[in-house]
């Protein structure tokens, strides 16, 4: 029973983090772009243009679903229901400080992989089911991108892993407060990770599935109202698990730089590990509205020839190196 | 009935996952538009990985999501790519007498499951690796240790057949551009 409840409580409130970052990168992405941009952004409703966002949701939710006729009826409503489901479970394993997270597993790692690749699934799904040239090409794209980067990506991270000798984040954790930072030892490795993370998001530079110039909107095309809402909130959640795990893996999660962290207080380890997540967030919103879009076979060779050639060097040169000091 | 009741009482969330699970495999298989099947399977792969987590193998379950996940991935592009879907006239195809054998063999099968089942339904005696020493290690440090040291040739033997196959059909395309 206390499981249960343990369990009701942790989506509520799961739910509720992951919706108030969604209202909160939607803004964030607008003032960014538009700082970039030499522009104001928004700042018409509320303080700053703060409600903005609210009000888009309450436009989005008060929309008409329209359905595509043609369309496949099941494979097109499940799509958006897993692209939220599948990086909203992954948060389980995800600490937050020293001694809260909801669950730490064994395999926290694996389990957050797992479930990050089950995303292709809701973009295949909504390229297929809605019967629509646009989300067919968006969708196999998308598969083909997603496939290929997730090697190079878990390849990349297996040196930390190998380090840290576990897979557990809140461990991984622990292991960089004993050492250091694991982007000292792994600096390549982390630079692996953050294009094959923001390519895995379907983030610009890499966001050839929605490349809205060739595409429409691929994928999501067809989508309208509270279903692209879905979308646009398991987009957002997938964003923020990657910088979770690039902060819990390479930036050393909740720990604060240069003091003696076990005499420091949770409440300081939650608001440092928000303060990097954040900066990681800006950081993929900079890639976003500085790089160009890459060109889809350019994309392609440069995860096969470049990315994973890089991730097998830095694993090979790891292990050997851990290998030597043990 | 009695018993499969005392069972269930034991463990809840694995009968209630099993079912769903075989209901998922029957759809898959009886669906007439493949992506449709590719679908069922993915989520009787889901099942089964929630029945390994009650079985606390919580690594082998997100390898099983993570591993089959890719698989499917692939099947699912195929059915799209391949397959003309266009017409679901051409996709319904049945034969005859074939149809009758096959309920025949499958209604064989099932009865020798059944007894099997039978004679070793319950709670079995205790193996090597029991669930209370898995808890002292942790679930992926048995499973590495036993992989790279008591099975390391089937481990090995299983990564350079996988090896064979990426080469094989590397080979296979290249040859074609020619």
């Amino acid at each position: 029973m206390e499981i249960l409840l343990f369990g009701i409580i942790g989506v509520v409130v799961l739910f509720s983090v992951i919706a108030l970052n969604a209202l909160i990168l939607v803004y964030m992405e607008r003032k960014v772009s538009a700082w970039m941009q030499s522009r104001l952004g928004p700042n018409r409703v509320g303080p700053f243009g703060l409600f903005q966002t609210t009000a888009d949701i309450v436009k989005l939710i008060l929309k008409e679903n329209i359905r595509n006729d043609q369309s496949d009826k099941v494979i097109y409503f499940l799509a958006p229901i897993l692209a939220f489901v599948a990086p909203f479970a992954a948060f389980v394993t995800v600490p937050i400080a020293n001694t809260i997270g909801i669950r730490d597993l064994d395999m926290g790692a694996v389990y957050i992989f797992a479930l990050g690749s089950s995303v292709i699934f809701s973009i295949i799904w909504a390229g297929y089911g809605s019967n629509s040239r646009y989300a067919l090409i968006g969708a196999m794209r998308s598969a083909a991108q997603m496939v290929s980067y997730e090697v190079p990506m878990i390849t990349a991270v297996l040196g930390v892993f190998l380090i840290a000798g576990s897979l557990s984040m809140r461990e991984i954790v622990t292991m960089q407060a004993n050492q250091t930072w694991f982007i000292v030892y792994q600096p390549l490795g982390f630079i692996l990770f953050l294009i094959a993370g923001t390519a895995e998001a379907n983030r610009a530079p890499f966001d050839l599935p929605e490349a809205e110039s060739e595409l429409v909107a691929g994928f999501h095309t067809e989508y309208t109202g509270l279903k692209f809402a879905f979308f646009f909130l398991g987009e957002y959640a997938a964003m923020l698990v990657s910088c979770c795990l690039i902060v819990l893996l390479f930036l050393g999660g909740w720990l604060v730089p240069f003091v003696d962290n076990s005499i420091i207080p949770a409440w300081i380890h939650i608001t440092v590990f928000m303060i990097k997540v954040y900066l990681m967030i800006f950081l993929m919103m900079w890639f976003r509205w500085t790089f160009p879009r890459m060109r889809v076979d350019h994309l392609m060779g440069f995860g096969w020839k470049v990315l994973l050639p890089l991730a097998f060097i830095n694993l090979v040169a790891t292990g050997a190196v851990v290998l030597i000091l043990k | 009935m009695d018993s499969f009741m005392q069972y269930f009482m034991i463990n809840p969330v694995f009968y209630i996952f099993a079912g769903i699970a075989v209901l998922l495999a029957i759809a898959m298989l009886t669906m007439d538009n493949p992506v449709y099947s590719a679908i069922f399977m993915v989520l009787t792969f889901f099942c089964i990985s929630v029945i390994y987590i009650t079985l606390e193998a919580e690594f082998i379950a997100a390898i099983q999501v993570l591993v089959y996940t890719g698989a499917i991935m692939v099947l699912f592009l195929f059915v799209i790519m391949l397959l003309n879907l266009g017409r679901e006239s051409d996709l319904v195809e049945r034969s005859g007498p074939m149809k009758y054998i096959s309920i025949l063999l499958a209604f064989g099968i099932l009865l020798q499951i059944g007894f099997a089942a039978k004679v070793t339904f319950g709670i079995g005696e205790k193996g090597m690796y029991p669930i209370e020493q898995v808890r002292l290690v942790g679930n992926t440090e048995t499973i590495a240790s036993l992989l790279f040291s008591q099975y390391v040739y089937p481990f090995e033997i299983a990564s350079v057949l996988l090896l064979l196959g990426m080469v094989g059909a590397i080979i296979i395309s290249k040859k074609k551009q020619e």
